[in-house]
């Protein structure tokens, strides 16, 4: 008998789950006394530096909210929408200007952004889902394509009036700039914890002692607000899975006539879980707005964002939540990594050329393109292969 | 009244090119009950191979037309046979992000390859009007797109009623099972209603695009595609004659619209819904379609059986 062969639910398998909780959480918990703003690292083989900075980090955890709400749909009750960076722009907006212009905290916009989205998402979805097929798909694909002219209005970008001729508002194309910082609140000992990681004998020295020097207490705080809320969102859509209507929805997307025939009201059900789906989405945007620090109806690409969503969710296993996260997470990395492999891969195909050719400029030019034909070969080979995903749904 | 006409002409002529685009997503919807969301991409596709041809070569656009016609016709033969028959149709949800990621990546290989900065196209009809009445004109431009919509509905309707191939087609859309099992070419079936809908569409973004007053860049169609899905909506997503008339309707909906936000300045406390919102008006249309009439106004009612 090896040493990890354990028998499910005896004492010994406790333990296992135990300490491999305990170490989940110290990582969970280091990662921001770890992480600066520019980390690298340069893996062998592949010429080039990775970059991970606590941006990415934070970025790749908003996503995987949203990457929750859109699973519950369709991994959950195989709707098909296409509109869901509409609800991700929705939120971090309403939470942009709320933060800007009135001076909100982030948490209290929150509470704003959760029923706007609720309420954004009953107007679209009870029209498009009374009727089964690809409706859904078709009303959000038009409203996620109209979200950037909405932004731009004049009536929303300078909706608050001028304030000594700055325009509260969205700012039309001139777009938000969320850079308030997360100020921590007094009772979380932050240098308190830098002192116990940092204390930690043989590895201490890597959580930022030194010349590098301690983390920004602002950047932590706004990591343990997202793992706060990534872990309350997965914890809500587990027990929305669990319970009677989760059981219910997958009876509805295994059999919808069966499940009709016994008691349960599709459209009913199909309309919760498109308007939570919505809020939960919502939230993933309000975390968003809070990170790329510019928020302009120019660089938000619905359709874009909204296929980079369904890839994640699809790569790491529609219908599991902990697959669908990690694909996030694994995704998420690949797109920001995919240009320095691309700038690498096309200076090796051009480095036989002239300097100077223009078939040699367009080529390293368009390294930048290379990651939606990255996402696109992913995607036909997980389809092709793995149709389950990477996690399958249990 | 000279204002109102003038924006009917353009709302018709707008609209004859909803109604080709909605006219090539209600071929591929007929067969397989999949909205091609690609199809805009397609089409912009072959709007540029004629640009390259007519601008670039030299070569008369109208022959350049035919061309282009023909090659992305082949072009979306080889996608359908690629990218979209391995997979099962009666499982919508690999095959809706798969033409999602076709628009993507279409889009942005045309963006490599043109840019983005808009160029100047060459016009397929003379220039000027028709007829001219105070600022209400007739341009050859728009009698041009109508006449030219209405000769390929027509066309289109010979095809699918008096061919062979257009028989297989109409079997295939029919029933795919049976008509398999009389003998028909499924696949093939397939593959030219692919090849025929983006031929269409090749035809719709080359009228659109040679309005005297647009330029063409990569992301030209995308607003097209737009409103020929609310079209498509409209005229019910599995009719031909729906398509058309949609595809008009939508361009006076979206025209009158227009009319009516020129009255909207006037109202101070009504937001300016101009151009801004113009493409809202899509939207709002394929709300109603579906809260009124889920079929639209020529598809076929679907009967369910519970």
């Amino acid at each position: 008998m090896s040493l990890l062969d354990v028998t499910q639910g005896s004492s010994q398998h406790r333990t296992v789950q135990g300490i491999s909780l305990l170490v989940a959480a110290f990582i969970a918990l280091a990662i921001p006394f770890f992480f600066d703003e520019t980390w690298k690292f340069s893996p062998p083989l592949i010429v080039g530096d990775f970059t991970i900075g606590m941006n990415q980090i934070l970025t790749a955890m908003a996503w995987a909210v949203a990457i929750l709400g859109l699973n519950l749909l369709i991994g959950f009750t195989g709707q098909i929408s296409l509109g869901h960076s509409f609800f991700v722009g929705t939120g971090a907006y309403t939470t942009g200007v709320l933060m800007i212009d009135y001076g909100w905290s982030f948490l209290a916009t929150l509470l704003v952004v959760v029923p706007s989205c609720f309420l954004l998402g009953m107007i679209v979805g009870v029209p498009a889902l009374r009727i089964k097929g690809l409706y859904l798909a078709l009303v959000t694909l038009v409203l996620s394509v109209i979200f950037p002219t909405i932004v731009r209005l004049d009536g929303l970008a300078s909706w608050g009036g001028d304030d000594g001729g700055v325009a509260k508002g969205t700012r039309g194309s001139n777009g938000l700039n969320v850079d308030t910082p997360f100020d921590p609140p007094s009772w979380l000992p932050i240098d308190g914890m830098s002192d116990f990681f940092q204390g930690i004998p043989l590895i201490g020295s890597i959580f930022g002692e030194g010349e590098l020097g301690r983390r920004a207490p602002e950047r932590i705080w706004q990591y343990l607000l997202a793992l706060a809320i990534l872990l309350v969102m997965f914890w809500l859509a587990r027990n929305v899975v669990k319970s009677r209507v989760g059981r219910a929805f997958i009876a509805i997307r295994d059999n919808e006539t069966s499940a009709s025939a016994m008691g349960k009201n599709v459209t009913a059900r199909h309309l919760q879980v498109f308007i939570l789906g919505s809020a939960i989405c919502g939230i993933a945007g309000a975390m968003l707005t809070t990170l790329d620090g510019q928020l302009t109806p120019g660089s938000y690409q619905p359709l874009r964002f909204t296929f980079l969503i369904w890839i994640m969710v699809i790569v790491g296993g529609s219908g599991n939540n902990i697959g669908a996260v990690l694909g996030g997470f694994l995704i998420w990395f690949l797109w920001v990594q995919v240009e320095p492999i691309g700038h690498w891969l096309m200076g090796l195909i051009t480095s036989g050329m002239t300097d100077g050719s223009a078939l040699k400029a367009h080529l390293l030019a368009s390294a930048a393109h290379m990651r939606l034909m990255t996402m696109g070969m992913i995607l036909l080979l997980v389809f092709r292969f793995s149709p389950r995903g990477l996690v399958p749904e249990r | 009244m000279q204002l109102l006409l003038a924006r009917i002409i353009d709302g018709l002529s707008n609209g004859a090119t909803y109604a080709a685009i909605a006219l090539a997503l209600v071929l591929i919807f007929k067969a397989t009950t999949l909205i091609n969301f690609a199809q805009g991409s397609l089409a912009m596709l072959g709007g540029f191979v004629v640009y390259v041809l007519a601008a670039e070569q030299g070569i008369p656009i109208w022959i350049a037309l035919l061309i282009a016609m023909l090659l992305s016709g082949v072009f979306a033969a080889g996608v359908e046979r690629t990218l979209i028959r391995p997979f099962d149709p009666a499982d919508h949800l690999p095959l809706v992000i798969i033409t999602l990621g076709l628009l993507l990546g279409i889009d942005s290989i045309a963006g490599v390859i043109w840019r983005n900065d808009p160029r100047a196209f060459p016009s397929l009809f003379p220039e000027g009007n028709v007829f001219a009445w105070g600022t209400t004109t007739l341009r050859w431009y728009d009698l041009g797109v109508l006449v030219s919509v209405l000769v390929m509905v027509f066309l289109l309707e010979v095809l699918l009623n008096k061919t062979k191939v257009g028989l297989a087609f109409r079997a295939v859309s029919s029933n795919l099972e049976s008509s398999r099992l009389v003998g028909i070419k499924v696949g093939q079936t397939l593959m030219f209603g692919w090849a025929l809908a983006a031929a269409v569409g090749t035809l719709a973004a080359t009228l659109y695009i040679s309005s005297p007053i647009r330029q063409i860049e990569p992301t030209f169609m995308l607003r097209v595609l737009i409103f020929s899905t609310a079209a498509a909506a409209l005229g019910g997503l599995d009719s031909i004659r729906g398509a058309l008339i949609g595809g008009l309707l939508m361009g006076l909906i979206q025209a009158f619209f227009g009319y009516l936000s020129g009255w909207s300045k006037d109202w101070a406390w009504l937001p300016d819904i101009g151009n801004e919102l113009n493409l809202a008006t899509a939207f709002v249309v394929l709300l109603g379609v579906l809260l009124v009439r889920p079929a639209g106004l020529f598809g076929t009612k679907a009967i369910e059986r519970v």
